[in-house]
């Protein structure tokens, strides 16, 4: 997936590659199901739903951009038309529950510069077996896990970089989990979750890793401490709130030691790499100095990765969200300049005799990283005012560098038109240069849908 | 007696008559604005109990028919399961909205739709649909959550009713101050109505208590309708109340 276009979706039904443990339970789970209604039928009570959803997404790119140039390099889609069947099964038998969602999507692509792009995609997108009893649940399946306080963020949810707010009717894609839950009592919960499998997520490494997380949940805050295994390594998270009163919540989300690949490792392995001719030779003595890597070696950072935050809600529903993110392991201004406007050079030169390998690799990895992930600090607001024109939703986002100083806006309003359809429309202005974080690829970009649920 | 003494005579009686009405009258308030505490509590325990509170285990379904007072209308359909100082409830309808939960653990509230990702936290002033608020969603824990003051009697809907004057012991509750009229033979509430902190008149409310349940070898009333009526822009929310059982409910339940 490349940060900041729309997420494209990829045939993954390559049952080869899947765990032990998984085809098993792919296998087990019709088993599961017809077992149900052979043993019983009467109670396992399935129910069947359907979103189908048509989309036209539009992004305005820059063929002259030197970090992409004739957009022969990323082949962004300025139209993109989707068509997408979203099925759901859901059934119960005594302590279990079964939820199957399956995809069909059909979609064309115009490549600004280029051709046309048709592709027809059918996968079992998630799916789902909880077993639960008393204080207790086991669930395991494909699907996405994601926690945490702020809507925007989540540092100690590491499963999935973009967790989708900004595109609310896009569908992560999702790993395979493992999760058991216990609860002590009122206050008291202990989870253990392992990441068994990357899922519909293509990782260039992946390595199975799990989380222990206890939470407490009092009479008007909740926190939880969690350990996370890396493999190797491991991080330490918090994640707290509080209920002020009626109107105000106040949140924090915090990971050390997240050990990923962050920006500094980028920087380090590729910029500042010994496989590629820096293109800012001054630049490159003055920031690599201190950083380069004579081996080329990519090396992991410790870091702390923090959101802290405030929600509030006016008498008329209206709610305002502000966070504030610090990314430890993220570059400074100077830095993250310096990588963009290095992996613009390698982009003119890759299409000429000059190119190395160290110029692929630092398109590859710079174009992969995450919003969020690039720089230091970050700031983002929300707001949300429901029903308004009766009808309409809506919500605006605004996220900021502010190492860079470039930044992203979002509307999206939603149409609740009927009991059965919604229409949505989703627009969003990016800002900043080249070198920047939210102004490397799209200039606009613009979805409107509809969606009919049966 | 001439014509000028019969009515200086008739002023007179019609004086004296109106002076020991009005202090009967107040004599009779004045008796009635002091109940005790214990008493206060007693009466609004009884009414929250006829919303859900203090019962340990309790399911019920609700549906919202929201009218925006120009025709527009909108339904939609709750489940709800909860236990003492826990609910959660799940939208059935409409099919857009269906599988939307709301869990609400003491004054921490969280909520998720198909497709939003993760719970997200929200506070109790945010709106479930037209006019009614997360917060109306609850059942009531008047007699925990508010001080309460005996105001006086009064008869609504052919109902004599006590007035209690709720103030919000702390921040957390979806309203600062109530006015709650309880009915003296059922100790049910009949009418609310609901202000901000500065006095302004947010919302108010009407009750039936049409739905029994059996707990603990008792038949009690359960709230069968509640009418909620918005002040600030005449949205008015009915819910209807149903299928209202006691039963064992896991604390597994309680999540998103």
């Amino acid at each position: 997936m490349m940060s900041g276009s729309p997420v494209y979706l990829r045939p993954n039904f390559d049952f080869r590659s899947m765990t032990t443990g998984i085809k098993a339970c792919l296998i087990g789970s019709p088993g599961l199901l017809f077992g149900m209604f052979l043993t019983d039928g009467a109670h396992a009570n399935p129910e069947f739903n359907l979103i189908t959803l048509a989309e036209y997404s539009h992004g305005e790119i820059d063929t002259e951009a030197a970090n992409n140039p004739g957009n022969r390099l990323f082949e962004l889609p300025s139209d993109q038309y989707r068509l997408d069947l979203r099925p759901r099964l859901d059934t119960h038998w005594r302590s279990f529950d079964l939820s199957l969602d399956p995809r069909l999507i059909v979609s064309r692509r115009n490549i600004k510069g280029g051709g046309v792009d048709s592709e027809t995609d059918a996968s079992l997108r998630y799916w789902q077996v909880n077993w639960q009893h008393r204080n207790a649940y086991l669930t395991g399946g494909r699907y996405v896990q994601l926690w945490g306080p702020s809507v925007m963020l989540s540092p100690t949810s590491r499963y999935h970089p973009d967790n989708g707010s900004v595109r609310p009717n896009t569908e992560l894609l999702a790993r395979d989990f493992l999760d058991f839950g216990y609860y002590f009592s009122d206050q008291w919960e202990l989870q253990l979750i392992g990441n068994i499998g990357e899922g519909e997520q293509e990782l260039s490494e992946f390595r199975r890793t799990g989380d222990v997380r206890l939470t407490w949940t009092g009479t008007s805050a909740s926190v939880t401490g969690q350990i996370s295994w890396l493999n190797p390594g491991w991080a330490e998270g918090l994640t707290a709130q509080w209920t002020v009163n009626d109107a105000v919540i106040l949140y924090m989300d915090a990971l050390y030691g997240d050990a990923r690949e962050g920006a500094q490792s980028i920087l380090s392995s590729t910029a500042c790499g010994p496989d590629r001719v820096p293109g800012n030779l001054q630049q490159w003595e003055s920031i690599c100095r201190d950083s380069a890597d004579a081996t080329g070696q990519s090396y992991r950072e410790d870091g702390l990765k923090a959101v802290a935050g405030m929600s509030y809600t006016f008498e008329n529903g209206l709610n305002a969200a502000l966070d504030y993110y610090h990314n430890e392991i993220g570059l400074s201004g100077e830095e993250s300049e310096f990588l963009l406007s290095e992996a613009v050079v390698s982009s003119s030169r890759l299409f000429s005799e000059a190119a190395s390998e160290g110029d692929g690799q630092i398109i590859r990895r710079v174009s992969d990283l995450p919003f969020f992930d690039l720089s230091n600090d970050y700031l983002i607001g929300r707001v949300t005012q429901p029903s308004f024109f009766k009808r309409l939703d809506g919500t605006l986002i605004y996220s900021r560098n502010l190492d860079d100083e470039s930044s992203q806006a979002t509307i999206n309003i939603e149409c609740q038109c009927s009991d059965t359809i919604t229409f949505f429309v989703n627009a969003s202005w990016y800002s900043g240069n080249l070198e920047t974080e939210y102004g490397r690829f799209y200039e606009r970009t613009w979805h409107i849908g509809l969606k009919w649920f049966y | 007696m001439n014509v000028k003494s019969k009515s200086y005579l008739f002023s007179c009686l019609f004086l004296w008559a109106s002076q020991t009405a009005l202090a009967q009258e107040d004599a009779a308030g004045a008796e009635n604005a002091t109940m005790s505490e214990e008493e206060i509590t007693r009466i609004l325990s009884i009414a929250d109990r006829a919303t859900g509170e203090s019962i340990n285990g309790l399911t019920w379904k609700i549906d919202i028919l929201s009218d925006s007072g120009d025709g527009d209308t909108s339904k939609q359909t709750l489940e709800l399961k909860a236990v003492e100082g826990k609910w959660v409830a799940e939208t059935t309808h409409p099919k857009r909205s269906r599988g939307q939960k709301l869990l609400k653990i003491n004054e921490n509230m969280w909520f998720t739709k198909p497709g939003l990702r993760k719970p997200v936290p929200i506070s109790l002033r945010q709106r479930l649909t037209g006019g009614a608020s997360n917060g109306d969603v609850a059942s009531t824990r008047y007699a925990k959550d508010y001080d309460a003051m005996f105001l006086k009697n009064e008869t609504v809907d052919g109902q004599d009713c006590y007035i209690f004057e709720l103030r919000a012991k702390h921040n957390s509750v979806t309203y600062d101050r109530l006015k709650y009229w309880v009915s003296h033979e059922s100790d049910l509430g009949v009418k609310a109505e609901f202000y901000s902190k500065t006095g302004k008149l947010l919302k108010s409310a009407r009750f039936e208590h049409n739905n029994t349940l059996s707990h603990d070898g008792e038949r009690l009333p359960f709230i069968s309708e509640m009418m909620i009526s918005d002040e600030l822009t005449n949205d008015t929310s009915q819910f209807t109340y149903y299928d209202v059982r006691v039963t064992s409910v896991p604390a597994a339940e309680f999540r998103l």
